[in-house]
């Protein structure tokens, strides 16, 4: 019976190194040797020539990191060699303005990713992120008009050291975990955006990240503020190549959604199936503002990633909207914080996994609401797909809820593909493939929706591509 | 299906042998953290868990039940209900662990507090963890207040605030009294609650 067959082959990723595991030859200006000791550190501050309180704040980062052990929950991390990785790898020497300047061996990176045309066609402004240092870059001139700063976060530490000093490290300090501090230390990378007050961008602004290295960390620091009333949408994508190695990507994110601001954050992230992915990302939302997160996580061999929201602010609202996908070898441990901090706060959490050839993904989520939270709206949503007899799902959330007016709802179901919808589709003349196909779309189809219209179709794309590839 | 009314001061590990419905009840808080280890190791074995409780002001309980299913066509349902009044404080967590072979499992777990008081403590943790495909597990909490509504009907009816908070506290909690199979547990719960038989 094809019952085993047609499973085995819905997998969305299964062309991932034909489609995206290209290796292009590696070329660097600068590349610090493996390991990680207080030298490195140094060398990598000195490199980008830093003010002198940043290498401080690294030094302490790592004094922080080498104290604290590994997380005792969760996936397993123990595989990972600290000292068998690259922490600092520099492409070329500055972010290049113009697509002309860019080297020749990047820009078929690029190509492959299919960036320059997305970018003429949808993007508002392209940071792509090549190793550790942004390659290239370029705002188009209304962004610039209205000032919008959208920058590589080491130029933007460059150019504006006082909003650093200000905002940096404040809602994510190193202390926060063992990789919050690893990212402190090396950090290299990542988006600096600034949105000013009133601001509405019309469309998403985007970074593509990549790694390209083998053994290379990615530790991309992305510091995020949006001022009273703005709206911005920024969508960050990663695909990287396949390597027989496991690489590491500890990424801290730090979002500042002021007053009645709004702010969506959308990631998807693709890394081969050697990757670590352990990610950092808060957002603090003040009165009457919005923060959104949207996160699709398709790859990496381990994920841990728990987007948060702290809600300060009076009618603040934070939301969460995640796909988890998990194949062979893959965990995907994800899920989202709400925390409650200010009256007539509400927030949202969606989360759809699904779980096959053996994988596993678990959803850990946490809902706190203070006692100065009157009034407080959460709900909370999960579900979990499990299409064969070797995969796994979790599900862990926690409510700790200290005031009696809120209202608090968390809903978790765990299922296998109905098969009465199965019946029903081939009844009508689909093919078991294409039934799976569509079921499976219509699962994740209200956080697919969500997202920008390149994502959502290529998303789609995928999934229904590779299971109509089982059809023989 | 037999009832067992359970005695919650000292933690209990119960291999399920036969198809039976666990109550607990109290309308005090407990002196120390309970658990309610249930195990499922003999295929086709039904069961439900039921946690009524009214919190009287300040005080506590702590309260853990997990249900394990090992083997193929066991189910588990559990149901909690707590009234939470001032200052009180209700830690829960219910565990649902479906391992491997365990197929054809049905494992479900409710869990919802009213809160009937301010400066209440509430934490709610219910785990599901799911080794196979061929499930139904699902879980769900909610805490809420009493609802302003209900409320606002029972006083234009003439009932005052007093009775009519606890009309729609019996209400609240009967849901999961009329679920006991056993008439003499009923009798025992609706006594340890402090509640009326209809």
């Amino acid at each position: 019976m094809p019952e085993k067959t047609f499973r085995k082959n819905i997998d969305i990723r299964k062309n991932y190194s034909e489609k995206f595991g290209f290796n292009m030859p590696e070329e660097f200006l600068l590349k610090i040797e493996k390991g990680l000791n207080e030298e490195t550190v140094k060398r990598i501050s000195k490199a980008k020539n830093e003010p002198a309180w940043m290498l401080e704040f690294r030094l302490k980062a790592f004094g922080f990191f080498k104290e604290k052990s590994l997380p005792s929950w969760g996936p397993d991390l123990s595989k990972i060699d600290f000292d068998d990785i690259y922490y600092y790898l520099k492409p070329v020497d500055e972010a290049k303005k113009t697509w002309d300047e860019v080297p020749e061996s990047i820009k078929n990176t690029f190509e492959k990713l299919g960036v320059p045309q997305a970018e003429k066609e949808f993007l508002a402004g392209v940071k792509a992120q090549y190793d550790s240092e942004v390659a290239y870059s370029s705002l188009t001139k209304e962004l610039e008009n209205e000032g919008i700063v959208f920058l590589s976060t080491d130029e933007g530490l460059r150019k504006y050291p006082e909003i650093f000093e200000e905002y940096f490290g404040k809602l994510v300090p190193f202390s926060d975990n063992k990789f919050a501090a690893l990212n402190s230390a090396v950090w290299s990378g990542g988006s600096f955006v600034y949105i000013p007050k009133g601001a509405q961008v019309k469309r998403p602004l985007q970074a593509y990240f990549r790694i390209n290295a083998e053994k290379m960390g990615q530790f991309e620091r992305t510091l995020i503020i949006a001022d009273e009333g703005s709206f911005t949408q920024y969508v960050e994508g990663c695909t990287a190549p396949v390597y027989s190695t496991d690489a590491l990507h500890a990424a801290v994110v730090e979002v500042f959604v002021k007053k009645g601001a709004r702010f969506r954050y959308t990631t998807i992230q693709n890394w081969s199936n050697d990757v670590y992915n352990l990610v950092t990302k808060k957002a603090k939302v003040e009165e009457n503002a919005v923060m959104e997160w949207v996160d699709g996580n398709l790859g990496s061999k381990t994920t841990m990633k728990y987007p948060s929201c702290y809600l300060v602010g009076k009618g603040s609202r934070g939301e969460m909207l995640s796909i988890a996908y998990a194949s062979e070898n893959q965990h995907q441990d994800t899920g989202a914080k709400m925390i409650h901090l200010a009256p007539d706060t509400s927030s949202k959490i969606i989360s759809k996994s699904i779980s096959l050839k053996g994988g596993r993904s678990s959803y850990r989520g946490r809902v706190e609401v203070s006692s100065e939270a009157k009034n407080a709206k959460c709900r909370v949503e999960c579900d979990a797909l499990i299409l064969d007899e070797d995969s796994a799902s979790d599900t862990f959330p926690l409510m700790k809820i200290n005031e009696g007016s809120a209202e608090i709802e968390h809903e978790a179901t765990v299922s296998k593909i109905n098969e009465e919808k199965l019946f029903y589709l081939t009844s009508r003349g689909l093919t078991e493939d294409e039934a799976m196909s569509l079921i499976v779309s219509g699962f994740i189809e209200p956080i697919v929706k969500e997202l920008p219209m390149e994502y959502a179709i290529e998303l789609n794309r995928l999934i229904e591509l590779e299971m109509e590839g089982s059809v023989g | 299906m037999k009832t067992i009314l359970l005695d919650i001061k000292k933690n209990q590990k119960i291999s399920v042998a036969e198809d039976t419905q666990f109550v607990l009840a109290d309308s005090r808080g407990f002196e120390e953290e309970f658990t309610l280890n249930l195990v499922f190791q003999k295929p086709g074995v039904a069961s439900e868990v039921l946690g009524i409780f009214n919190l009287p002001a300040a005080e506590k309980i702590h309260l853990t039940t997990s249900s394990n299913h090992l083997v193929p066509g066991t189910s588990c349902h559990t149901y909690i209900k707590a009234v939470l009044n001032e200052k009180s404080d209700f830690d829960y967590r219910g565990e649902i662990f479906i391992g491997k072979k365990a197929r054809q499992t049905t494992a479900y777990l409710h869990d919802h507090v009213l809160v009937a008081g301010d400066n209440i403590k509430r934490n709610s943790q219910p785990i599901l963890q799911i080794e196979t495909n061929d499930v139904q597990a699902s879980h769900g909490s909610t805490t809420g207040r009493i609802d302003r509504n209900e409320l606002y009907y029972l006083e234009s009816r003439g009932l005052e605030k007093n009775k009519a908070e606890e009309t729609i506290i019996q209400g609240f909690l009967i849901d999961l009294i009329k679920k006991i199979k056993d008439e003499n547990v009923k009798r025992s719960v609706l006594d340890k609650l402090g509640l009326k038989n209809e």
